[in-house]
């Protein structure tokens, strides 16, 4: 059976069918929540963070106007709140110093610094490994490495209201920062 | 590095022009960097993959947003006709002679009805509400 569309929910919904909106959660809910988790970095706030992106959504789903963004309007909400919790937490909301214009990462070398293989980690290990450099890394490399698993750079860069080299500079110098990290960690 | 190398990140999420990808794809077997950085993009993606929700927090949510019951949504508007409906007709019934006036005390009596039934309206209200709270 063909799965229905974002915006063939929507309307379900708005012609009386709540399960719309309850599929529509069941869509989203694995993505946003490791994007807030991995983002504020405390559970409790996350999942405060959650509720409330899905419960605006509700409160707005009868005027909401599909055209076929939802998944943008989710994290972009998300992101919203997302900036308001660090400016509640006094925490940096500064873009750090990665946000240069354009293609700048063009310039650096692809794995210049490579001085100890990955390969010998067992994939398990790895893969524990990465995900916590992946919260390690700033908050704007971390933003565009998770953003990626759910959208395409376009949508990141457009969501986030910032430059296509942009994001993708962030995102090439996240995944180098990663590597670091590993490294760093499996030369212990 | 060569030119080729900087569309490694796009070509590992096919985000290139069918072009560039094909030029990529040239490349690739030559370079070990775009080889090695490609099988790094793939085990990050694998362990970033999303993990469920906390189902607790889900359910929360869909608690939450339950739709407005037909009776929560009426009930205010329907009470109040029902009230001024009834007032009008204890008033008919009680005074007849009253129904008999001129148009001008008709229009001054459904005034007061009108006042009446809105006070009679918010206490119903106050008192629903403070049942709801009790509740």
């Amino acid at each position: 059976m063909k799965m229905k569309t974002d915006d063939e929910l929507i309307v379900a919904f708005q012609n009386g069918d709540s399960e719309g909106f309850n599929e529509l959660v069941y869509r989203y809910k694995n993505t946003l929540y490791q994007y807030i988790v991995a983002m504020v970095r405390d559970e409790g706030a996350a999942g405060d963070i959650f509720q409330e992106v899905f419960l605006n959504f509700y409160r707005r789903l009868s005027e909401y106007r599909p055209e076929g963004k939802l998944k943008s309007y989710l994290f972009t909400s998300a992101h919203n709140r997302i900036l308001n919790f660090f400016r509640d937490q006094k925490q940096n909301v500064s873009l750090d110093d990665t946000d240069e214009e354009g293609k700048a990462y063009l310039q650096e070398e692809l794995a210049g610094d490579d001085p100890q293989p990955l390969e010998h980690l067992e994939q398990v290990e790895l893969a524990e490994k990465i995900k916590k450099a992946a919260l390690a890394l700033p908050q704007t490399q971390r933003e565009v490495i998770y953003l990626k698993q759910y959208m395409t750079f376009r949508e990141a860069a457009e969501m986030l209201n910032r430059p296509l080299g942009t994001v993708l500079a962030d995102h090439h110098r996240g995944i180098q920062k990663m590597k670091q990290l590993l490294q760093k960690e499996a030369a212990v | 590095m060569k030119k080729e190398c900087e569309n490694v990140t796009l070509y590992f999420y096919g985000e290139l022009e069918a072009q560039e990808k094909a030029l990529f794809q040239a490349h690739l077997p030559h370079c070990p960097l775009c080889q090695k950085e490609l099988a790094f993009l793939a085990k990050t993606q694998e362990a970033l993959v999303p993990p469920a929700a906390p189902p607790a927090l889900v359910e929360a949510v869909l608690a939450q947003a339950k739709p407005v019951s037909f009776w929560r949504k009426f009930y205010k508007p329907a009470l109040g006709l029902a009230t001024a409906m009834a007032a009008g007709v204890c008033l008919l019934v009680l005074s007849p002679n009253k129904a008999q006036q001129s148009v001008t005390e008709s229009a001054n009596w459904l005034a007061y009805v009108s006042v009446e039934a809105d006070e009679e309206y918010n206490s119903f209200l106050q008192e629903f509400e403070t049942f709801e709270n009790e509740f």
